[in-house]
C-alpha cells in the first residue's frame, strides 16, 4: 500500500497518473485480500493510513445507502400518489363518458364530435339559459312529401327518410353545420352556433349547395331499393336569434328561437326542387363569391316589408372550394294542341278555392309547365293543378313566372301522382319539337 | 449578494440574501443532471457563510427524486460545513413533503421543520 500513501502526499501530480495509481491498490486488494493483509501486517504505518481510509469510506457508504434509502421512500411516496390519481382519473374518464352520454342526448344525435368537445370544454356548456347571437339558419325541405308519403307504406317512407337524412347530416356535418331538428322530412341546421364562427353565411350557403349535390346520389340510391325519387328544396337566411338551451333540468335541448326562424322557412316555402334560395342579408355578407341565377323580392306573410331573395347556383372559394349546381338544359315538348286544366290558387289574396280554367301549352323534363289563363296568378303562388277529364288527380306546382298582359303564366310541378303522369305523357305532343 | 434566480418551465429556485431563503416554487421534474444548477445554486449560498438560512418549500407542490437526492446532499454538505442552522418551512397540505422532508433530518439532525 506504498503507492497509495505517495497518492495522498503527492497533491500535484498531474490527474491521469492518480487515477492509475490510485486504482491499482484496490484492485490487488479485490484480486488477493489475503496477500494485501500480509503486506499491510509488515508495514505497520501503512496498515494505520488503511484503517482511517477504512473508515473514511464506509462512513461515506453508510452514508450513500441511508440517501439510497431515503430517495427511494421518496420515490415510493410518490409513486403511491400517483396510483391514487390514476384511480381518481379513471374514476374521472366513467364520470365524463356519463356526462358526454348525457350531452349528445340533449344536444341531438347528428352533433359534430367536434361541437361536443368545444362546447365540454366549456364549463357554462351545460347551464340552460340563453343568448342574442347571429347565426346562419338552413331549412331544407322535399317537394310533395306529405303526397308521396299517402302512396307509400309506411316502411318505404321510414327507408326514404334514412338514406335521405342520413346523407343530408353527412354534408351539414361537413360543413361544420349542427343539425338542431329533423322535422318529417324537413332539416332544421345552424352555422354559427352552439360554436361560433364568422363564416357561418358562406358555410350554410356552401353545404346547400352541397346537399342538392349529393341528391343525385341519394336518388341513384332510392331507385336502386324500387323507391321514387326525392326533389328538395333549401332557404338559407342570417339573422339574429336566441340561442340556448331550452327546457327543462330534465329536458332541454340546444335550440334556436327567433322571427329569423320563421323567416327562413318562409323563404325555403318559395323554392321549388333543387333550388337554394338565400336572403338578402346572407348574400350581403357573402359578397361577389355568391353566383345567382336572379332575384325577386317577396313579402312573407307576417314580414312588414318586402324581402329581396337570391336563387343561388354557386359560391366561390369557401375554404378553398368551388360549388356549382349543374346548369341543366331541361328539353321542352310543346303540344300539338293546348290542353284545358283547371288550376286552384292555394293562397294569398286570390286563394278563392275557386278551380279556374287554363290551357297547358308546354312541359319540359323538370316539370316546368306553361299555362294560358285569363287569370295570372302571383308570382310563387302555390296552385293545385288538374287535367280536365281526371279532376281527382292533381299536381302542386309553384308559379314561377307570369305575364298577365299576354295571359300566360309557368309553374314547376311537384308531387305528380302516376295517375296524372301517364296522362300527361300521353297527350299528343308535338313531335321534333 | 444579490438576489440568485434559476428559472424553468412550472418552477422556481429562488435565494433572497436579505431573509437567507431559499424559495422553492412549483413542480421540479428535472433529471439528474438537469439539478446541477440549482445544487451550484445551493452551494453557492454556503460559500456566503449565512449564520442560518431557510428552505422555504410550501409553495414546491411536486419534486422527483432526483430533486430530493440534491435537496439530501445538501443537508450532508451542510453538516460537513458545521456552525449553520438550517430552518424549512413545509406545507402539510402537499402529502409527500410530510413524509420525505423530515428525513432530512437523518442527513442534518440540527435541522428545524415546521409543517404550516
Amino acid at each position: 500500500m506504498a503507492e497509495a500513501d505517495d497518492e495522498h502526499e503527492d497533491a500535484g501530480a498531474p490527474e491521469a497518473q492518480v487515477t492509475q495509481v490510485a486504482e491499482d491498490p484496490w484492485q490487488r486488494l479485490w484480486d488477493d485480500p489475503d496477500a494485501a493483509a500480509a503486506e499491510l501486517q509488515a508495514d505497520p504505518q501503512a496498515l494505520a493510513t488503511f484503517v482511517r481510509a477504512m473508515a473514511e469510506l464506509s462512513r461515506e457508504h453508510a452514508e450513500l445507502t441511508m440517501l439510497h434509502e431515503a430517495t427511494l421512500e421518496h420515490a415510493n411516496e410518490i409513486e403511491d400518489l400517483l396510483a391514487v390519481k390514476i384511480d381518481e382519473v379513471e374514476a374521472l374518464v366513467v364520470n365524463l363518458e356519463l356526462r358526454n352520454g348525457f350531452i349528445r342526448e340533449v344536444f341531438g344525435r347528428y352533433i359534430t364530435d367536434d361541437v361536443v368537445n368545444t362546447l365540454l370544454a366549456s364549463p357554462a356548456g351545460l347551464q340552460l339559459g340563453g343568448e342574442k347571437r347571429k347565426i346562419t339558419i338552413l331549412i331544407s325541405d322535399v317537394r310533395g312529401f306529405s303526397s308521396l308519403c299517402e302512396r307509400l307504406s309506411p316502411e318505404q317512407v321510414v327507408t326514404i327518410l334514412n338514406i335521405y337524412l342520413g346523407a343530408m347530416a353527412e354534408v351539414i356535418e361537413r360543413y361544420r353545420g349542427s343539425i338542431n331538428e329533423f322535422i318529417g322530412d324537413a332539416i332544421l341546421a345552424v352555422f354559427g352556433a352552439p360554436i361560433a364562427g364568422e363564416d357561418h353565411p358562406e358555410r350554410a350557403v356552401a353545404c346547400a349547395l352541397a346537399m342538392q349535390l349529393a341528391m343525385g346520389a341519394v336518388n341513384d340510391t332510392l331507385r336502386e331499393q324500387g323507391l321514387p325519387g326525392l326533389e328538395m328544396g333549401i332557404g338559407v337566411h342570417t339573422g339574429e336569434v336566441v340561442v340556448g338551451n331550452i327546457g327543462s333540468q330534465k329536458r332541454a335541448k340546444y335550440g334556436v328561437v327567433g322571427s329569423h326562424v320563421n323567416l327562413t322557412s318562409r323563404i325555403e316555402s318559395y323554392t321549388v326542387g333543387g333550388q337554394v334560395l338565400i336572403s338578402q342579408s346572407s348574400a350581403s355578407e357573402i359578397g361577389d363569391r355568391l353566383r345567382t341565377r336572379r332575384s325577386f323580392q317577396v313579402l312573407p306573410k307576417g314580414a312588414r316589408e318586402a324581402l329581396t331573395i337570391y336563387d343561388v347556383v354557386g359560391i366561390c372559394n369557401v375554404g378553398g372550394e368551388d360549388l356549382a349546381l349543374p346548369d341543366r338544359a331541361a328539353s321542352k315538348r310543346t303540344l300539338a294542341a293546348g290542353v284545358p286544366v283547371r288550376f286552384t290558387v292555394l293562397e294569398g289574396k286570390d286563394a278563392s278555392g275557386e278551380p279556374l280554367p287554363g290551357t297547358l301549352l308546354s312541359l319540359d323534363d323538370r316539370g316546368d309547365a306553361e299555362i294560358a289563363a285569363a287569370y295570372v296568378p302571383d308570382l310563387l303562388a302555390n296552385v293545385k293543378l288538374s287535367l280536365d277529364g281526371l279532376d281527382e288527380e292533381h299536381a302542386y306546382a309553384k308559379v314561377q313566372s307570369g305575364s298577365p298582359d299576354h295571359g300566360i303564366f309557368s309553374v314547376r310541378l311537384a308531387a305528380v301522382p302516376p295517375a296524372l303522369a301517364a296522362a300527361l305523357s300521353a297527350l299528343p305532343w308535338r313531335t321534333g319539337a | 449578494m444579490s438576489d440568485t434566480e434559476i428559472k424553468g418551465p412550472g418552477y422556481r429556485v429562488l435565494y433572497d440574501a436579505n431573509s437567507a431563503t431559499v424559495h422553492f416554487e412549483g413542480s421540479l421534474r428535472l433529471g439528474t443532471a438537469e439539478y446541477e444548477p440549482i445544487a451550484a445554486l445551493l452551494n453557492s449560498v454556503l460559500e456566503q457563510r449565512p449564520q442560518a438560512i431557510t428552505l422555504r418549500m410550501t409553495d414546491l407542490v411536486f419534486l422527483n427524486s432526483s430533486g430530493i437526492n440534491t435537496l439530501y446532499k445538501f443537508a450532508i454538505a451542510i453538516r460537513k460545513l458545521g456552525g449553520l442552522a438550517v430552518h424549512v418551512q413545509a406545507s402539510s397540505t402537499i402529502s409527500w413533503q410530510s413524509k420525505s422532508l423530515p428525513n432530512l433530518r437523518k442527513f442534518l439532525p440540527t435541522i428545524t421543520l415546521t409543517m404550516n
